[in-house]
């Protein structure tokens, strides 16, 4: 069974990339029906995970020898 | 022209950490992160001049690293390593570390390798750095609609991903998980 709603307004409403009017009607709408509950929750979660991966130094200093080569351009 | 360099490299040289890790997301594996890094500050340096300062710096070294990799991606073999690199764990607390690390190598493995790259490249742009919908588009040159129906896809395509690799069941076991992982719920 797929809700009618357009899936794609929910992960609009989760950035609050919607006029207020129609962040209501979303609201109103997602507590009536269970699918685009769901679905919220997916989207929800998929953030959260993606969110929780960790950043990593770099391996080492990228810019350095390039950089030298053109900090002093010759003339 | 040729004197603007030294004025945007101290800006350039911030960038490295953000640059590393971007292509650390996009290409799963830090030698190829590595070479996608180094090759991304190559160009940065010698294009210096094309900077037209309407975008920020981040902006504009994004854009040369996408269109590095999506060129590499056209040229590429099947690859199947994985290697997160350092996960630092402030606990300290061994066990932790080899959990934290699963998770993230579980959810690193399932955002390249089983999200549509298109689809990938906005996710990680968005939902990991943060940027705007137009800087987005901007940076992948396509419409703002595409960019949000790709970030929509994408979001449920790493979910049910995550779901059928198991990923969310194994965080639900290890209910000690640290930093509230364990709160996730899985909705099937």
């Amino acid at each position: 069974m797929k809700c009618i709603y357009d899936e794609l307004m929910l992960s609009q409403y989760i950035e609050s990339d919607l006029d207020a009017e129609t962040m209501e009607q979303v609201a109103c709408h997602i507590k009536e029906c269970i699918l685009c509950q769901k679905t919220m929750k997916r989207l929800e979660t998929a953030i959260k995970f993606i969110r929780s991966l960790e950043e990593s130094p770099p391996l080492r200093d990228y810019v350095k020898n390039v950089g030298d080569r053109h900090k002093k351009p010759e003339r | 022209m040729i004197s603007k360099l030294p004025d945007m490299f101290e800006d350039i040289v911030s960038q490295q950490k953000y640059v590393f890790n971007l292509a650390l997301r996009l290409c799963g594996n830090t030698e190829d992160a590595d070479d996608l890094t180094q090759e991304t500050f190559l160009k940065a340096i010698e294009r210096y001049d094309q900077f037209r300062g309407d975008a920020n710096i981040r902006t504009w070294l994004s854009r040369i690293a996408i269109n590095i990799f999506l060129d590499s991606k056209r040229k590429e073999r099947p690859h199947v390593s994985l290697n997160l690199g350092t996960i630092p764990c402030p606990a300290h607390d061994p066990e932790r570390v080899i959990i934290r690390r699963e998770m993230q190598w579980c959810v690193q493995h399932v955002l390249v390798h089983h999200v549509p790259e298109e689809q990938k490249i906005v996710l990680v742009l968005r939902d990991i750095y943060g940027h705007s919908y137009q800087e987005i588009a901007d940076m992948v040159k396509i419409s703002l609609a595409a960019v949000k129906s790709r970030l929509h896809r994408g979001r449920l395509a790493f979910y049910n991903h995550l779901v059928k690799s198991g990923c969310v069941s194994f965080v639900k076991d290890y209910t000690c998980y640290c930093e509230g992982a364990a709160q996730y719920e899985v909705y099937l």
